[in-house]
């Protein structure tokens, strides 16, 4: 009789002691299944969390300098401005070139404009709705400032930081960069309440009281733009005043801002945000940024501060080693207790292998036996635990995961991002427009058991299995029939 | 004075089992011999009974014979060619069988399944042999009697293509009738088929029915009939 239908006679025969095998291996088998899936969600958490806010670095004149800076008059006025070279799109396209793992770029200055039919007949309506300082709101409301909106020139809009990080999302037409020329990036709501499409022409200026402080006649400032492109915004945005809000923000080049406010193309961009590929060389890219031609000695500052990251991640890293941990332990506990649940039934089988073994069955015939028994218990558990641990892992995985990303929350005016405590580790433009992003978005993973997880459940438990009841068969292997028969009878 | 057997040398072809100078001592106590130059040859077609008192090694005798033990010094022989190249699970498997004291039966298997162990033979003919039906081949051993156990342990045996059959106190575990029944099926097994039979007993009643019977005595085999 062969050893497999030996084996299958058993397991069929001895019920009681099969299920307790397959009971004990269906336990072992979920608890290390759910703890890797979940282990697996929680690092793709964190590395989702470290690709939307930890890959940038940010390039902008040295305002703690006060040598780097100069007072100029404008017209009734006075503006300071940079005295070095100004941040220009040929100055991000030798960032990207020059430094390996520099994904891209973008220059970005902002200031606020009136968005008006192309002849300038009527204002464009906004979208309200909004949160915004209604005190501030009511001061500006006998002005046609109150119906500025927040025009931002950008170099390539694909990697300003409101859409690199997720804020905002293209989905119509083509992103903006510094060769679009009138083409500009407008919400889809803002679009829709105004009627236009891409392709669409409107018109911007500046409020009348910033040309009149600039000494212009404000039909001066007018510049005709086209729609390139919509979005739509992916989280609540938040402005002091409600106009100033994302869902009417507009996205263009910095000759369209230049021409309604004289001077901004030669002053350059406030600032360049760059996207790295991996934010764990963010140390060593931002060092060999500072040493660039374009940057040494010139009175700029690089700011590569993850601290952002790293809060958000602490307690998805805290997690993932508590997870890993209960895994590994009841690996371990797992297979210790099968050692000692395998080499009791093998002693308790002893004599049934003398007898075997007294038949001319070679040892190999009789562990054989015992192995396809205990390998055929694993399969059918492992099997078992692949939908036991799923529902667990989606259950317990939720749990842990809605848990941790509750500390996560995210604000600041160019999508940086505050810790739970409310303090800001990313500071941006004090007006411009911020957003309140339900901080599960970066954790919002699903938690299964992929197909890798079960592969390594069977490979690795197979494997520990076959282990154990070669190691708990080692009496078998040094005793010859007799002894065997002789010490039992 | 003792008589030391040479039967295998009135055999005309090489005997089914020989001991030849055999010493054998425990691990545990190697100063004490159990077996001490034991030699002897058992036929085809004859029952062998080996006797004597408790704890003088008569089991141990026949773990030598069936290969499931090795002698310190001279040689077992399986006809005419010695263990050590035969290969002692090769011997257990092709050219013994055995049989218990305690049946030593697999307790998930049926009789039948027990029997299909050692044999490729069907096992129901075998089974109704020995006395036993075949509802009964098909429950579980452990429903039946212990003289159905033993009749099914001589069936396995009989299953195997063994030439000889080692028998460990076959009827110590069973009552007057049914260990003259087994008696019986042993000593048709040696005469019908033809098998060596080497029975170790305390049984003076199987022995009486045994064609030879030796005593072993101070580690030697001393031919009593």
């Amino acid at each position: 009789m062969p050893f497999p239908r030996r084996a299958l006679l058993y397991l069929v025969r001895k019920r009681g002691k099969t299920l307790t095998l397959l009971a004990l291996l269906l336990v072992v088998a979920v608890l290390a299944l759910t703890g890797w899936s979940i282990r697996g969600a929680a690092q793709t958490a964190q590395l989702n969390v470290r690709q939307a806010l930890g890959g940038t670095f940010t390039v902008e004149p040295d305002s703690s300098n006060a040598a780097n800076w100069g007072s100029s008059s404008v017209g009734t006025g006075s503006q300071v401005t940079f005295q070095g070279e100004p941040l220009t799109a040929d100055f991000v396209r030798e960032v990207v070139e020059g430094v390996d793992g520099v994904r891209g770029g973008s220059g970005s200055v902002s200031n606020v404009l009136i968005p008006e039919t192309e002849d300038g007949s009527e204002a464009l309506e906004l979208v309200e709705g909004a949160d915004g300082d209604s005190s501030l709101a009511a001061g500006f409301a006998g002005d046609d400032f109150g119906r500025t909106v927040q025009f931002f020139a950008v170099s390539d809009s694909s990697f300003d930081s409101h859409f690199a990080n997720g804020y905002l999302r293209l989905v119509d037409g083509e992103p903006v960069t510094e060769g679009s020329g009138d083409g500009v990036l407008v919400s889809r709501e803002f679009a829709e309440r105004n009627g236009l499409a891409v392709g669409d022409g409107f018109s911007v200026r500046r409020a009348t009281v910033h040309a009149q402080m600039a000494g212009i006649d404000v039909e001066d400032t007018r510049t005709q733009v086209r729609v390139a492109g919509i979005f739509e915004p992916t989280a609540k945005s938040q402005a002091d005043l409600a106009s100033w809000s994302m869902d009417n923000a507009i996205f263009g080049t910095i000759s369209t801002l230049d021409h309604a406010r004289e001077g901004t193309a030669e002053a350059g961009y406030d600032r360049v945000t760059f996207q790295v590929d991996d934010p764990a060389e963010l140390g060593r890219i931002v060092g060999e940024v500072e040493n660039l031609d374009a940057l040494a000695g010139k009175g700029y500052r690089v700011s590569a501060d993850t601290s952002d990251v790293d809060a958000v991640s602490a307690p998805l890293e805290n997690m993932d080693r508590l997870v890993t941990a209960l895994a590994a332990a009841s690996v371990a506990v797992g297979a210790v207790v099968l050692y000692l649940v395998l080499s009791g039934r093998v002693r308790d089988r002893l004599h049934e292998s003398g007898v075997l073994l007294s038949l001319g069955l070679t040892r190999a015939s009789v562990v054989g036996q015992y192995l396809c028994e205990v390998l055929l218990v694993a399969a059918v558990a492992f099997a078992l635990a692949v939908p036991a641990s799923s529902l667990a892992a989606r259950t317990m995985g939720g749990a842990l995961l809605g848990s941790a990303s509750e500390s996560v929350q995210t604000g600041g005016g160019d999508g940086g991002v505050s810790t739970a405590d409310g303090v800001s580790t990313v500071s941006g433009d004090p007006f411009a427009p911020t957003f309140e992003v339900d901080g599960a978005s970066f954790t919002d993973i699903e938690v299964e058991v992929g197909p890798t997880s079960v592969a390594a459940l069977f490979g690795v438990g197979l494997a520990v299995s076959a282990a154990a009841v070669l190691l708990a068969s080692l009496p078998l292997r040094r005793m010859g029939p007799r002894e065997i028969l002789s010490t039992l009878s | 004075m003792e008589k030391h057997l040479d039967a295998g040398a009135a055999a005309p072809r090489p005997a089914a089992l020989e001991l030849r100078d055999v010493t054998y001592a425990y691990a545990s106590r190697p100063r004490l011999k159990i077996l001490d130059g034991a030699s002897a040859s058992f036929e085809e077609g004859v029952m062998y009974a080996i006797v004597g008192p408790s704890g003088c090694g008569k089991s141990t005798l026949l773990s030598l014979l069936g290969g499931l033990d090795v002698p310190v010094s001279g040689e077992v022989a399986a006809a005419g060619v010695p263990l050590g190249r035969v290969g002692l699970a090769r011997h257990r498997r092709e050219n013994v069988a055995f049989v218990f004291q305690g049946y030593n039966l697999v307790d998930y298997l049926t009789p039948a399944e027990n029997v299909a162990l050692a044999t490729r033979l069907p096992a129901l003919p075998l089974l109704e042999k020995v006395g036993i039906s075949a509802e009964d081949a098909r429950r579980s051993v452990l429903a039946l009697s212990g003289g159905q156990q033993q009749r099914v342990a001589i069936a396995r045996a009989l299953g195997s293509d063994a030439r000889a059959l080692l028998c460990d106190e076959p009827t110590g575990s069973l009552d007057e009738d049914t260990a003259e029944e087994v008696a019986g099926l042993l000593v048709r097994a040696a005469h019908e088929e033809g098998r060596c039979v080497v029975a170790v007993t305390h049984s003076r009643d199987l022995a009486r029915r045994a064609d030879r019977v030796f005593r072993l005595k101070r580690g030697r085999l001393v031919r009593e009939r």
